[in-house]
């Protein structure tokens, strides 16, 4: 880390007048002076944070919360009334896709213009333009007229021209929680390639789960204040609680404000209730209930649950989602060769994970139970309950899954390694001793 | 003053950009495109001739005429108009760019500058093509001068002198909207006291609060544009040290003039647009 970060908030407030009170005609600026009739709102109210170079901030609260106009502070869109920014480097804002296309110009022609918005040479942009519309994806359409892209083609194009204009600073809107998975995944995948290129990111998102997963540090605004700011994880739970608290309080039939939170089909529950679901907890090594998974660490995933009259060898499962919805793995007992034997009554059944691949990020669980084929459903929670997997003491892996793997090189005193460097194309596979499963991915067979 | 023209400078690309993206998407889907930009100047003639030309007959004696018999009002209405609608389409037409960039100015910073540069350098295009095609009719009329020459110098200080008023009405119209409602009046008063349908010999002693009138209308900075192209195209003549003198006096001064105005108040325009 740079001793001097990349950005440094000392603060800063920024006042609007409301736009009622903009004197939009002459008559009033005449008078002006003795106008009482004007209110100032303070979209935010001394605000000092610091990001460090090459981290990546979020920004997270409520609606009109003033995190937009933070974001539009940092970017030079406006000036704040008091207070001071200093920024280091060139920045790119994404404040909203498809800024500056002109409808009647081709994709091509709208690169250069929206690159030139965003203040790059053309040169440079002449470069990258190849990798800006292979990224983009939109083939042959690119030197067609944006008014007939689709909505989703007029997204990758924008974003695929603010992440290529070689950004020092990168600003987001939430932008990254548009598109379709495909290209969802691929912008995150970006956006890890440029932090690892030491690109500071900052990231305004409604998403609790984009914070956990990608911040470093984070902020939580409420009212053009900074309410809590510290280590991403940590701010986006207090967060959590409190959109928990005011849930509670408004007995859940309210707005629910951050409505984004809650990714379609969650929450949904179906079957005929034979048995219930009752309860997902989580115990760690220590034998203690926790939200939390360490990566690398052991966790039991309990179900508990509820058979309201006898039945016969029910096969239990659990699928594991990560914050976008992509199923990363959903094992079940029925797989797992576990006789669950006539149940009745309550009880709990375990998930023991020797060691937990996922890493960190906010992971949504769906808990069913099934008849033992499979095939009927007696109660399944869709995604209702959450498991958080934090840093353990594995290396932190991108992606999904940490396997676990282990990095040598040969030519150091171990004899397997040296073995397997001098394995010749062709050799037979051999199997590691366990027996074969199911004569999957038997390549040997080929 | 210094640092914002630094940046805008910068952003010259994006200045070009946007005057391509001006250019390219004018006329764009209308059934006949680019004609449109020889249609329009036409029927301005037309009208002005019918009316002024044939109505009440004033192509009869067109005063200071060194070209024999050539006593064609249109011709001698359309080498001053050109002049004329360049300021219109700079100066009053950049009113609009904040309405159509203005969006991106609340997404994006650049300039703000930036736009109205643009706007201004696409509508030399118009005024090169409208001079050209006087220049081509009066040549076909074997009234060819070599002053034709001199005219395309005088395009440099009236686009400029425009963009100099334009920055300032631009910015005063993004902050009260009654700035174009009140340029719609002035700009028509603007017209009848600039000598685009008449001359100023034509005036004689006329006086205003004892004033010469002509004196008065040669205060207007346009006066001497229009003069100037009408000298440079109708009469053949080259014109003269002075009315160079006022062209590039007035051009400066609008620019410096409304680049500072502007600056100095542009900074918040993107909470405004």
């Amino acid at each position: 880390m740079a001793d001097k970060p990349a950005i440094s908030v000392e603060g800063v407030s920024k006042k609007f007048r409301l736009a009622r009170d903009r004197p939009d005609f002459l008559k009033e600026a005449i008078k002006k002076g003795e106008r009482t009739d004007f209110t100032d709102f303070w979209a935010l109210n001394d605000v000092s944070f610091d990001v460090e170079e090459g981290s990546m901030f979020g920004i997270i609260g409520h609606n009109g919360s003033g995190k937009s106009t933070l974001l539009r502070l940092l970017a030079n869109i406006y000036r704040p009334t008091t207070g001071s920014i200093r920024t280091k480097g060139r920045i790119s804002a994404l404040l909203e896709l498809g800024t500056g296309f002109h409808p009647q110009l081709s994709g091509r022609e709208n690169i250069y213009l929206n690159a030139s918005i965003l203040g790059i040479p053309t040169k440079v942009i002449e470069k990258r333009i190849d990798d800006i519309i292979s990224f983009a994806d939109i083939g042959e359409f690119i030197d067609s007229p944006v008014k007939i892209y689709s909505s989703g083609m007029k997204v990758r194009l924008g974003f695929s021209v603010a992440v290529h204009v070689e950004p020092e600073i990168l600003l987001l809107d939430e932008v990254v929680a548009v598109g379709d998975e495909r290209f969802k995944r691929r912008c995150f995948e970006h956006i890890y390639e440029l932090r690892r290129q030491g690109v500071t990111i900052v990231l305004v998102t409604h998403s609790l789960g984009q914070v956990q997963s990608l911040c470093d540090q984070a902020i939580w605004m409420a009212k053009g204040e900074i309410l809590e700011q510290g280590h991403a994880i940590d701010v986006a739970r207090s967060y959590l609680n409190q959109v928990n608290i005011t849930e509670a309080e408004a007995g859940f039939d309210g707005d629910l404000g951050d409505a984004d939170l809650i990714l379609e089909g969650r929450g949904e529950r179906r079957g005929t209730g034979e048995i219930t679901i009752e309860h997902v907890s989580f115990v760690n090594a220590h034998k203690a209930v926790t939200p939390f998974a360490n990566s690398g660490r052991p966790l039991v995933c309990r179900i508990h649950y509820k058979a309201h009259e006898p039945i016969k060898n029910p096969s239990f499962a659990l699928r594991f989602h990560t914050d976008s919805g992509t199923m990363v793995t959903a094992p079940n007992s029925r797989r797992g060769r576990i006789n669950t034997g006539v149940v009745d009554g309550e009880g709990v059944i375990f998930y023991k994970i020797p060691r937990m691949h996922l890493t960190p990020g906010t992971y949504h669980l769906t808990a069913g139970v099934y008849d033992e084929n499979n095939l009927h459903v007696f109660d399944q929670r869709e995604r209702e309950f959450e498991l958080r997997v934090q840093p353990g003491n594995a290396n932190d892996a991108e992606g999904f899954l940490d396997m676990g793997g282990n990095w040598t090189m040969p030519g150091r005193g171990d004899a397997e390694d040296d073995e397997i460097r001098d394995s010749e194309v062709g050799a037979p596979l051999s199997g590691d001793g366990s027996p074969a499963d199911e004569a999957e991915g038997d390549e040997s067979a080929a | 003053m210094l640092t914002a023209t630094n940046e805008l400078w910068g952003y010259r690309a994006l200045v070009q950009n946007l005057t391509n993206r001006q250019l390219k998407s004018q006329y764009k889907e209308s059934l006949f495109g680019n004609l449109w930009s020889m249609i329009n100047p036409a029927a301005t003639i037309g009208v002005y001739s019918l009316v002024f030309g044939v109505f009440l007959k004033f192509g009869r004696n067109i005063p200071g005429v060194q070209y024999g018999d050539l006593q064609s009002f249109p011709l001698y209405l359309f080498c001053a108009i050109i002049l004329w609608s360049t300021f219109n389409r700079v100066a009053i037409g950049s009113m609009g760019t904040f309405t159509t960039t203005g969006s991106l100015l609340k997404k994006v910073y650049f300039p703000p500058g930036a736009p109205i540069l643009a706007h201004a350098l696409a509508q030399m295009k118009q005024t090169l093509l409208e001079g050209l095609m006087a220049m081509l009719v009066l040549a076909a009329l074997g009234y060819f001068s070599w002053s034709f020459m001199l005219w395309p110098l005088l395009i440099p200080p009236i686009v400029i002198f425009s963009f100099g008023i334009g920055l300032v009405l631009t910015l005063a119209n993004a902050y009260y909207k009654d700035v174009s409602y009140l340029m719609n009046i002035l700009t028509m008063l603007l017209f009848y006291c600039t000598p685009i349908l008449y001359s100023l010999e034509r005036i004689g002693e006329t006086t205003v609060f004892g004033v010469k009138a002509t004196t008065l209308l040669q205060l207007n900075p346009l006066t001497h544009f229009v003069d100037a192209s009408r000298e440079c195209l109708y009469l053949g003549v080259a014109p003269s040290l002075t009315r160079w003198a006022a062209i590039w006096i007035s051009t400066l001064v609008s620019v410096l003039l409304g680049w500072a105005v502007f600056v100095r108040n542009s900074k918040d325009v993107s909470e405004v647009v």
